[in-house]
């Protein structure tokens, strides 16, 4: 068992360490660390103390990337090999369920850990910044290794117990979204009192629940951690819980591996030539999109499914409202209306996401580039059948968003700066499935947690500028006597940001396409 | 038997002086050969020869270094979308995709190519009915063997009607049954007015089935042109062989006696009653069958032997995969 675990954990750290890209991440990443800390360094000169707002912004990100990670590094770990229809060749060679999920998610937790310790040397510095401490460093990565251990087994339970990719994601992007909306929600529920059907002794499970849940949550240990002044334990209650229930998970994996080992079955038959009739029908007049819609987005079934659940969500949230006050005349309050548009707008943003992560990517691994490309199909308008087919997919989300919209716009429009919530959401969007969909180009699985990366790291360059841009377009239009001075900013803006941003990323996505073409 | 050409006929695929590196490594060096209208052409070589480089060179999908390719007249580099519409191309590693049914399938490269709703039924019929796969048509691809997946792909290649294919490595992977099939179903394009250019392996079904050949190398094609030329070529003596019913045992003391025939011996590995003769070039064949017949001996059979493809490859490549 020793030798099969330790020849595949062998083999797949070799072929992390042989590929370029891991380096180039580190490499990256340790640069901008680097330049971070000048820029803090830069504004302690002017007498700040920005060490800490410094390490903040770096546990968030840290954070924000483990989670990205775990819905598309670590879910690929088995199902890679199920996948590609290896998994049983593993089988055949003698490797064992434990082997074979010991060498498959270490790797990957090793190669993880090793973005953490690229920057420990570099956040140390922000001690001298002022303003933190080296047991709240100290005590920030423990919490953060924690929060890896646990995402991560969580993605390679998902892993073992889903046939393909595509499923895993879905699955370990359900559970950490629900995870970090249970706490909200719980604690709204629980202060339910007023309710007189709603048993006490639910309102008290719904308080408990959400006590567990701040116990295990990393953004609140963070909070703790960098807000106290006091003498800090390293290790916490959700260090330790992270680590128990990291490793339930990784034991479920393995015992529950030769259950779900099975490859996703091939069956010779579709469903009947009725019901296919209704669910795929003939193919529409621009191919790429209704084959992406039904094949690769889920199609019609999923469509429904979507707008259904998307609905519940919504009737969920007029339900909360009624239980809260149940002699209010409107469905949701101003308040709630803006948090079912957040929390949509979440789901929707993730959405997105997953399919820029997938939608080239798996033409790639089908080989069916080389194909498509024979195609008299100009490959930009290719490209361009492929999003529409994604945005079709995304209509239940945006029909959800449109609802809300249109029942309190005054409540939407009461959000802060809202024009600039939503062009710096457009902004960052567009910016981050560009680059998913360029890196998915060159990585296999990393494409997403790359692209946040990047872009959270770009983001204050790009919005810098952005922002500076709107300003002097608000003024001149002002000096003009041009009304909406704001949007012709944002139009700007939007020009700007696709001519010297989107297009070289779109001109390298269709030569590296090109390029793929060839092999 | 293929079409005959005056000097004006334009070739289905001309490459001249094609020549193409990766990363240093000459993969094609000047490569020049032609294939003409309605013909089945044969393109071999050993691994990593340069056929599939060559292939997607004719196929627009490779820009070359240097050279000139051209499909019935159209430049590749010029002119892709119009060569893209004239060709369909098989690549070795043919995608599919799995979730979709054999109709689902070819419905959606009809519409690629434009196809209306009306004919892509049409048209989608022919090419099962062509292939046999008329009774897996709703079958999803996933659930169908390697030898039909491969029979889909071809399908999927004649919904648009090309007039030249290009299969790369098309009967790789199939069993002799299907192979056999394979070959049934590109002899039956072949009457129906294509031209086929067919990258293979396997050189004695190639033998049987292409009108001409072309041999690849390490980048150079070491022959090009009709399989006859091929196969006949460099012979100083003529080959023949015979056959007799229940021969006297020194019939090969007999037949060296004979005016004409410079060597005569038992056929290894042959039949019994089976001769090789290698005959004077300068010596009717005619006169030498007389003789024998002069001889009483029981003739089955006597007939010229040609060149197998297999020694035709064996002596113009070169041994060992490239580097």
């Amino acid at each position: 068992m020793i030798n099969g675990t330790q020849t595949l954990f062998n083999w797949s750290l070799r072929s992390d360490s042989r590929s370029i890209y891991p380096h180039i991440v580190r490499a990256g990443f340790a640069a901008f660390m680097l330049l971070a800390v000048m820029g803090a360094w830069g504004q302690s000169l002017s007498g700040m103390a920005p060490g800490l707002s410094f390490f903040r912004w770096i546990c968030n990100l840290n954070v924000l990337l483990i989670s990205v990670a775990g819905i598309s590094y670590f879910v690929s770990a088995v199902t890679e090999e199920k996948d590609s229809g290896t998994l049983a060749l593993l089988r055949l060679a003698g490797a064992s369920p434990l082997s074979i999920v010991l060498s498959k998610s270490t790797s990957r937790l090793i190669s993880a850990l090793m973005l953490l310790l690229t920057q420990v040397p570099f956040t140390f510095l922000a001690i001298t910044l002022g303003g933190v401490t080296w047991q709240q460093i100290i005590a920030a990565y423990l919490a953060l290794a924690a929060w890896l251990c646990l995402v991560a087994n969580m993605a390679l339970f998902c892993s073992v117990r889903c046939s393909t990719s595509g499923r895993a994601a879905a699955l370990a992007s359900a559970v950490l979204l629900l995870f970090f909306a249970s706490g909200p929600l719980l604690l709204e529920f629980s202060k339910l009192t007023g309710v007189s059907w709603l048993s006490p002794r639910v309102l008290n499970v719904c308080e408990n629940l959400h006590l567990e849940q701040q116990r295990l949550s990393v953004t609140n240990r963070l909070d703790e951690i960098l807000s106290s002044t006091a003498a800090l334990t390293f290790v916490a209650n959700q260090f330790w819980r992270s680590i128990v229930i990291g490793s339930v998970l990784f034991l479920l994996s393995v015992l529950l591996f030769n259950r779900y080992s099975e490859p996703a079955e091939d069956s010779s038959h579709g469903n009947s030539a009725t019901v296919r009739r209704f669910t795929v029908g003939r193919c529409w007049k621009l191919p790429v999109v209704w084959k992406d819609f039904l094949f690769f987005t889920g199609g019609k079934t999923f469509l429904i499914m979507k707008l259904l659940a998307y609905a519940a969500l919504l009737a969920g949230f007029i339900w909360f409202h009624q239980l809260d006050r149940p002699n209010a005349a409107e469905w949701m309050s101003p308040d709630l209306t803006r948090l079912a548009f957040a929390t949509v707008t979440l789901l929707f943003t993730v959405e997105m996401l997953l399919y820029s992560s997938n939608t080239l990517f798996l033409e790639v691994r089908q080989s069916a580039v080389a194909t498509l490309k024979m195609l008299p199909i100009p490959t930009p308008l290719l490209l361009l059948q492929k999003t529409a087919a994604c945005a079709v997919a995304l209509s239940p989300g945006m029909l959800a968003l449109a609802f809300l919209c249109c029942y309190d716009t005054a409540a939407i429009l009461d959000i802060d700066d809202l024009p600039g919530t939503i062009v710096g959401w457009i902004i960052i969007m567009t910016l981050v499935t560009h680059l998913t969909i360029l890196l998915s180009l060159y990585t296999r699985w990393a494409a997403l947690p790359l692209a946040v990366f990047i872009t959270a790291v770009s983001f204050p360059c790009i919005g810098g500028a952005a922002l500076g841009l709107t300003e002097i377009t608000r003024s001149a239009a002002a000096l003009n006597g041009i009304s909406w001075g704001i949007w012709l900013g944002v139009v700007v803006n939007l020009m700007w940001m696709w001519l010297f941003v989107l297009l070289p990323i779109e001109i390298e996505i269709v030569n590296r396409w090109n390029r793929l073409s060839q092999q | 038997m293929p079409p005959t050409y005056d000097a004006n006929t334009v070739p289905a695929i001309s490459v001249s002086e094609l020549t193409h590196a990766f990363k240093g490594h000459q993969a094609l060096n000047q490569v020049s050969f032609a294939v003409m209208p309605q013909t089945i052409h044969g393109f071999v070589g050993p691994n990593g020869a340069g056929k599939t480089t060559t292939l997607k060179a004719i196929c627009t999908l490779l820009k070359p270094n240097w050279g000139e390719v051209s499909v019935f007249g159209l430049s590749v580099r010029s002119e892709a979308t119009a060569v893209r519409e004239r060709i369909g191309f098989m690549p070795d590693h043919f995608s599919m995709y799995r979730q979709m049914t054999v109709f689902e399938y070819l419905d959606f490269f009809a519409a690629a190519y434009g196809l209306d709703l009306a004919s892509r039924d049409q048209v989608i019929n022919d090419v099962l009915t062509l292939t046999d796969m008329d009774g897996r048509r709703d079958g999803l691809i996933s659930g169908l063997s390697r030898g039909m997946q491969q029979r889909v792909s071809l399908a999927r290649v004649l919904v648009h009607d090309p007039d030249l294919l290009l299969l790369d490595e098309p009967a790789s992977g199939l069993d002799p049954r299907a192979r056999i099939e394979l070959m049934d179903i590109l002899r039956e394009l072949r009457r129906m007015g294509k031209t086929i250019f067919i990258s293979s392996h396997i050189l004695t079904e190639l033998a049987e089935l292409c009108d001409s050949v072309t041999i690849i190398d390490r980048g150079h094609v070491r022959f090009s042109g009709p399989m006859d030329a091929l196969l006949d070529d460099n012979q100083e003596t003529s080959r023949f062989s015979l056959r007799l019913a229940q021969p006297p045992e020194n019939t090969v003391e007999l037949l060296q006696q004979l005016t004409g025939i410079v060597s005569a011996a038992v056929r290894e590995y042959g039949s019994a009653g089976e001769f090789d003769l290698e005959l004077d070039p300068a010596t009717d064949s005619n006169i030498v069958l007389s003789s024998i017949i002069g001889l009483g001996l029981p003739i089955l059979a006597f007939r010229q032997r040609r060149k197998q493809l297999n020694q035709a490859f064996m002596d113009l490549t070169t041994r060992g995969v490239r580097s």
